[in-house]
């Protein structure tokens, strides 16, 4: 009969830092996600019990839990408790295909596996049968080096009265841990931490973004894959809307993210068509949830502006965005993409809306395909973003619209 | 909007050619619009929402299902506080189309003014800015639908309509 139970584990356990605890986080534009995050009888799956880290943050920090445990027997006013990695491979075969197998198992456990390591032992006090909320220390954490992703942490929770005697299995719990590079940014925020604050990060907005940035340990690498996952959309999820003159299906008054996450997760949504302005929201919000610092910012002139040959997202078809559908005419008049900093013409755009011509001569075949990330949008004739995009003729119109730069709040 | 992209968007457009002139009497305001379902007939109000969000007219959107086809219909009904307000705000809604190919129509039977093409109906009547477009593809035009609504919105009853 087990003496001892844990009641609760909280991760976010001071919501004024993250340094040594988890980061704030919502579930979605409606759901809260409760402190503690780990409860017994209602955390069951790895799902049920969510946190996420900021890597910057965190540092070399010490980082601590808050847990609440319960002992049945009265005569117990103290005992030894930790938690260690349930986690047990068991023994390899010999030769090659055993180390093959280590390798898998290496990798695995570093894009999934657990990064928080174990709960450090310590004595806990009863009173009256109960801890009350009790500072553990995590030690063998892997978070410092760890990489964008979405971690299952499973401990094996275990006591011993006394300070030599063998531990006893008396629990296990299980995480889902996501590891972010740094503190989501704008329009995501940690303050005021309030059911009511909507731009609280989401962990159901943060479940894709670190399965298209997994294993990123940089800010350009992982909005890289947050622009490579939004363009791989097409055409299954979503395809760029040709019959509507290119309108926002997404991001009109505000990022109907609800509408988005539901047709990532095979829901209508809003419908299968987007706009550039839609990329680009996807793109800046989703990498801004790993802590990148991404605007969504427009390009325009005085009038429209050519376009040379292009993969928009959902054709396989070498041309003119939309070229000969009704109400185009191998013309943007405006194009908006992810932006850095004062999103100018020597600032980076990532584009999860289109690939462009990344060879020599972009306005004509032969075409090699090039997913704009991380590239200066230029000048013409630099044979850069802008170049890329727009015909010769065109670029003087695609000029970067500082003024337009925003980052859409979350609805 | 920027100021000087409002104003490119204004001269593209000549908004001054339609600015201000409606068909509906001035004092006759919609607001709090509300889909019931009836409203199309053939189709099947699958989600209608209202938003209101800062710096933006209140907006109704609702998703319409052609009954026996998969496709499926978006209209997005922008309630402004005067005719003036919904035309200066229909040269914001122009403005996020990406194509510069969107052009005004005069052939049409909705709208005091109207821009799009067959696959999408953009039209003030009265204080309203009405959006009308595919969510999926889809061979049929929306002017069926386009008409529909704005005959809902001036109160005239239409011809095969359920209203």
């Amino acid at each position: 009969m087990t003496m001892i139970r844990l009641e609760s584990i909280a991760f976010n356990h001071d919501s004024a830092t993250a340094t040594h605890d988890a980061i704030n986080l919502r579930k979605n534009a409606t759901d809260w996600i409760a402190v503690p995050e780990w409860r017994r009888g209602v955390s069951l799956l790895p799902e049920d019990s969510t946190a996420a880290y900021a890597v910057k943050q965190v540092g070399s920090n010490i980082v601590t839990l808050r847990v609440s445990l319960s002992c049945g027997d009265a005569a117990i006013h103290a005992a030894w408790v930790r938690a260690v990695d349930a986690v047990i491979d068991p023994p390899p075969p010999t030769g090659c295909l055993g180390w093959l197998l280590c390798l898998v198992r290496w990798i695995f456990r570093a894009l999934f596996g657990n990064v928080l390591g174990e709960v450090k032992a310590r004595s806990v006090s009863f009173t009256a049968g109960q801890s009350g909320s009790v500072s553990f220390q995590l030690q063998s954490m892997k978070l410092g080096h760890a990489s964008v992703g979405a971690h299952t942490t499973k401990w094996r929770w275990q006591y011993r009265l006394k300070k030599h005697s063998p531990w006893v299995d008396f629990q296990r719990s299980e995480h889902r841990i996501f590891v972010l590079l740094d503190l989501p940014t704008s329009p995501w925020q940690q303050a005021p931490y309030l059911q009511t604050n909507t731009q609280l990060p989401w962990t159901d907005a943060m479940k894709y973004a670190c399965a298209w940035a997994l294993g990123a340990t940089t800010p350009v690498r992982a909005a890289s894959g947050v622009t490579q996952g939004v363009y791989h959309l097409g055409p299954a999820v979503v395809t760029y809307d040709c019959p509507g003159g290119g309108s926002s299906h997404y991001s009109w008054g505000g990022f109907d993210c609800t509408a988005f996450i539901d047709r990532l997760a095979g829901g209508f949504g809003n419908g299968v068509y987007v706009n550039c302005s839609d990329c680009a929201t996807f793109v800046s919000t989703f990498a801004n949830i790993l802590g990148c610092d991404l605007w969504q910012s427009r390009m325009s002139g005085s009038s429209g502006f050519g376009l040379n040959p292009m993969l928009g997202i959902g054709s396989s078809t070498w041309q003119p965005c939309c070229h000969g559908e009704p109400g185009w005419s191998d013309s943007f008049s405006y194009h908006e993409v992810a932006w850095t900093d004062a999103c100018t013409a020597s600032d980076r755009v990532y584009d999860g809306c289109l690939q462009v011509d990344g060879d020599s001569n972009p306005t004509v075949a032969p075409h090699a395909a090039l997913l704009p990330r991380n590239i200066v949008f230029g000048n013409p004739g630099d044979l850069t973003y802008r170049d890329r995009l727009a015909t010769p003729t065109g670029r003087p119109n695609c000029n970067p619209q500082p003024a337009s730069r925003q980052r859409r709040l979350v609805t | 909007m920027h100021t000087s992209e409002r104003e490119r968007l204004m001269e593209r457009h000549r908004y001054s050619e339609w600015a201000g002139r409606s068909t509906v009497p001035a004092g006759q305001i919609v607001r709090q619009l509300i889909f019931t379902g009836d409203e199309l007939a053939g189709y099947r109000l699958e989600r209608t929402q209202r938003r209101e969000v800062p710096e933006q007219p209140p907006c109704v959107t609702s998703f319409w299902h052609r009954i026996g086809s998969p496709a499926v219909i978006r209209v997005d009904v922008f309630e402004c506080s005067s005719i003036d307000a919904a035309h200066a705000y229909l040269i914001e809604a122009l403005g996020e189309f990406e194509s510069a190919g969107i052009g005004r129509r005069t052939d049409v039977r909705f709208g005091d003014v109207a821009f799009g093409t067959d696959s999408v109906a953009l039209f003030a009547r009265g204080n309203l800015v009405i959006l009308v477009r595919k969510a999926t593809p889809q061979a049929e035009s929306v002017a069926d639908v386009a008409e529909t609504i704005d005959a809902i919105v001036v109160g005239r009853p239409r011809a095969g309509s359920a209203v």
